[in-house]
């Protein structure tokens, strides 16, 4: 009942209604796109009527259950597993840094940071990134494409403006809370392959309050000159 | 400026720029591009003849094979030139020393600035350009840009001084507009700055309006050598070269606009909004590198990653301060800056938004700073900072001095200054070098053999007399004492006692078979790669094969 005496939700629902990334994501699974329709309601409520504490667990739920769910259908292997291209490029690279580094490069602690952790920790961060990339939501990554990754078009550009009022708008008063949840979604997001079919879902509620709130504002604002 | 500890440590900061822009200036990159090689060539024979090496004498635009390069850098090139020679050294010299300005222009620009928290606010973006990855890069290879953005950011000084002194406004104007001969951005962004400006700060503007004029006379004054060629084809060349708006590229990219009424506008529309917001994109500033190889350093881009942190909170601080004049000033910067490369189609093209990248470097430092001023404990601040720029310093090194000196000294055309050693040790024969995929193999022969320029000159000037600025197809075949650099002719060349050096492409096993070639060496990279083959050919037995 909370959910539905806002009159702002009706925003958030054309905003959820009006983009093709809720439409592919409905056709390829119509659970997740009831989930993330819900998460979505959730997360506007929660954060833009200033947290209410009844909100709180089912964010946490609904959210857990969007992550598990990716993670089950696209939990990135790669970072594990390297190709043989990788592989090349990585023995390569052990006579480089063991010539220009020399003893720094050339000891335990920096063999093992080489050979087991730089390549995976740089593929948590090509995904994290990879999810910040505002090309990605609005001109399916257009002009950098990610090979292997079918990239789609996820709002429609006309959002664009709206999305980054909202953001400015929540970085400018804070909006501290978002902020975190946007921090904790980003990394946890970062083992999501970015070739999942439903596209990076966690950010779904996030995107749409962004363009919500910018909707908001701007309405707001002709109201005031008015 | 008083001697305090604050002038201390920007001294040091200096030191330290200094430092990471000319060690090893002349070893990495390893070679030279093109537009290095032409860059130090040009000012060679400028020195010496007063033209450049296809003989015009002073041009208002320099052309390189298909293309056209912004002049002032070349004729600031003849300094170090005369001073130390054809080198490696001397052609990124300019570059090296504009990136050590930017360091000190940054620091003079946030020296004054007043902040409610105890700040090292100048010092700190001083120290952010000095280490990053951008300004290091773009300070250690010779590039037009390099130098435009030190103009740039000094005008943007005055600007910014102006507001308090009027008498600078003028100065302002016109040290604006020498950068729009250092680089093409600025050609465009500089007119929307003084336009933004005039706008922002009008009501201060317009009490001194004899000093406004002036300095608008001054702008327009300094745009006069880009109107006297401006008919020419050299003026637009480059935005003709890179730009999105021709119907073929529409055609080719345009998908399902092609069909729908108005599409073309549309598709254009869509392609600027794209490539502009490409710019502020967080993965192409802080984790993809510019996806040209010659514009950017192996896995890292243009500031670490770390740096997402203190932008951020560097972006709330330019919002909630948005009313201070230098604040507007940079968030105006922000959005116009990236405006250049957006109309092209290269994808995140870092060279042409090095004032964006600046305007970002600032508001990292604003956060930066924000971000140790709330820590308490100064022990604690002082140890996070030490660990931060180690940490930068680190990955810095290994991407540039490690990683790029191995994997990219291909795209520096290192292979082609072994091939020059080598042809100096066999001066009695003559050698073919295949020229498409390395056309400017042939002006760096010349520029370290201090290839007389009136030879180059006789060659090359004939080839399109009076037509300098208008022709952009011609072949350039160089003779360079024993050296040709031109494309294989097979029919001609397996008839004469030479030697014929191309990449794997140019000359295969199967065609060295055929044509009874001898080898005689071959050119490693950095990462020990054969690049270049060398064959000498035999007329006797190759040429009556063929006959």
């Amino acid at each position: 009942m909370i959910l539905f005496k806002s009159p702002w939700l009706l925003i958030q629902l054309i905003v959820i209604f009006l983009n093709p990334w809720w439409w592919i994501i409905f056709q390829r699974n119509i659970w997740v796109g009831l989930l993330v329709i819900i998460l979505s309601l959730v997360v506007f409520k929660y954060f833009w009527y200033s947290n209410i504490e009844k909100l709180l667990l089912p964010l946490l739920i609904f959210t857990a259950i969007s992550f598990f769910i990716s993670v089950k259908d696209a939990f990135d292997i790669s970072i594990f597993r390297y190709s043989t291209l990788e592989i090349q490029q990585l023995n390569k690279r052990h006579e480089f840094y063991a010539n220009g580094l020399g003893k720094i490069y050339t000891n335990r602690i920096s063999l093992s940071y080489f050979k087991d952790f730089n390549l995976p920790i740089s593929k948590l961060q090509r995904n994290f990134f990879g999810n910040l990339d505002p090309n990605q939501y609005f001109f399916a990554s257009h002009p950098r494409e990610r090979a292997g990754v079918e990239e789609f078009q996820k709002y429609i550009p006309l959002f664009l403006p709206f999305f980054v009022i909202g953001l400015l708008y929540s970085i400018h008063v804070p909006l501290l809370a978002l902020l975190i949840y946007l921090v904790i979604v980003s990394l946890i997001s970062s083992v999501i392959s970015a070739s999942y079919n439903l596209g990076p879902i966690l950010f779904f509620p996030l995107i749409n309050f962004m363009i919500t709130i910018g909707i908001i504002l701007s309405l707001k604002f002709l109201k005031t000159i008015k | 400026m008083r001697f305090n500890r604050k002038f201390i440590i920007f001294i040091a900061i200096i030191i330290v720029s200094a430092f990471i822009r000319f060690y090893q200036l002349n070893n990495i990159p390893p070679g030279l591009t093109i537009d290095e090689s032409s860059q130090g060539y040009n000012a060679f024979s400028l020195l010496h003849t007063g033209k450049d090496r296809y003989g015009q004498p002073f041009p208002i635009l320099f052309r390189l094979f298909d293309s056209i390069q912004v002049p002032l850098y070349t004729y600031l090139t003849i300094i170090p030139i005369y001073f130390f020679g054809n080198s490696i050294f001397s052609v990124r010299f300019i570059s090296a020393l504009s990136g050590i300005l930017l360091t000190a222009i940054t620091f003079l620009l946030l020296t004054d600035f007043k902040s409610k928290r105890k700040s090292n606010l100048d010092n700190i973006a001083a120290l952010m350009v000095a280490i990053s990855p951008w300004a290091v890069f773009y300070s250690r290879i010779c590039t037009e840009a390099s130098l435009g953005i030190t103009l740039y950011a000094l005008g943007f000084l005055c600007f910014y001084r102006s507001l308090k002194h009027r008498w600078l406004f003028p100065v302002a104007t016109l040290i604006l507009g020498l950068s729009t001969h250092a680089y093409y951005s600025e050609r465009i962004i500089s007119i929307l700055f003084i336009i933004g400006y005039t706008f922002l700060f009008r009501k201060e503007l317009f009490l001194n309006r004899r000093l406004f004029i002036l300095g608008i006379s001054l702008f327009i004054t300094t745009q006069i050598p880009h109107l006297l060629i401006a008919n020419t084809g050299a003026f637009t060349r480059r935005v003709v070269q890179v730009n999105y708006f021709s119907e073929q590229f529409f055609q080719n990219n345009s998908g399902d606009l092609s069909r729908i009424p108005f599409g073309r506008l549309l598709f254009i529309v869509r392609e600027f909004a794209s490539q502009y917001l490409a710019y502020f994109s967080p993965r192409n500033l802080f984790f993809d590198p510019d996806p040209q190889a010659v514009r950017s350093m192996p896995d890292i881009s243009v500031f670490y990653s770390w740096m997402i942190i203190p932008f951020v909170f560097g972006l709330r601080w330019l919002l909630v301060n948005r009313s201070l004049p230098l604040i507007r000033m940079i968030i105006l910067l922000i959005l116009i800056a990236p405006f250049s490369a957006s109309l092209t189609r290269d994808p995140f093209s870092t060279i042409r938004a090095l004032a964006f990248l600046w305007g970002i470097t600032i508001t990292i430092a604003f956060g930066f700073n924000y971000l140790l001023s709330i820590l308490s404990s100064s022990k604690f601040r002082f140890l996070i900072f030490i660990a931060v720029i180690l940490l930068s310093i680190s990955q810095l090194y290994i991407a540039y001095f490690v990683l790029l000196k191995y994997e990219r000294s291909n795209n520096y055309g290192y292979s082609y200054m072994e091939l020059l050693k080598q042809t100096e040790q066999m001066k009695d024969k003559k050698f073919v070098v295949d020229s498409p995929r390395q056309p400017a193999a042939g002006i760096m022969f010349a520029f370290f053999k201090r290839y007389d320029p009136n030879l180059i000159q006789k060659d090359l000037n004939p080839l399109f007399a009076g037509r300098y600025y208008d022709s952009f197809e011609l072949d350039e075949p160089y003779v360079v004492d024993n050296i040709e650099v031109r494309p294989i002719f097979w029919q001609k060349d397996v008839c004469k006692k030479q030697v014929l050096v191309g990449d794997l492409l140019a000359i295969s096993d199967g065609q060295a078979k055929e044509h009874k070639l001898s080898f005689i060496f071959d050119i490693k990279d950095t990462a020990g790669d054969v690049v270049l083959k060398a064959y000498e050919t035999n007329p006797d037995v190759g040429c009556n094969l063929r006959r």
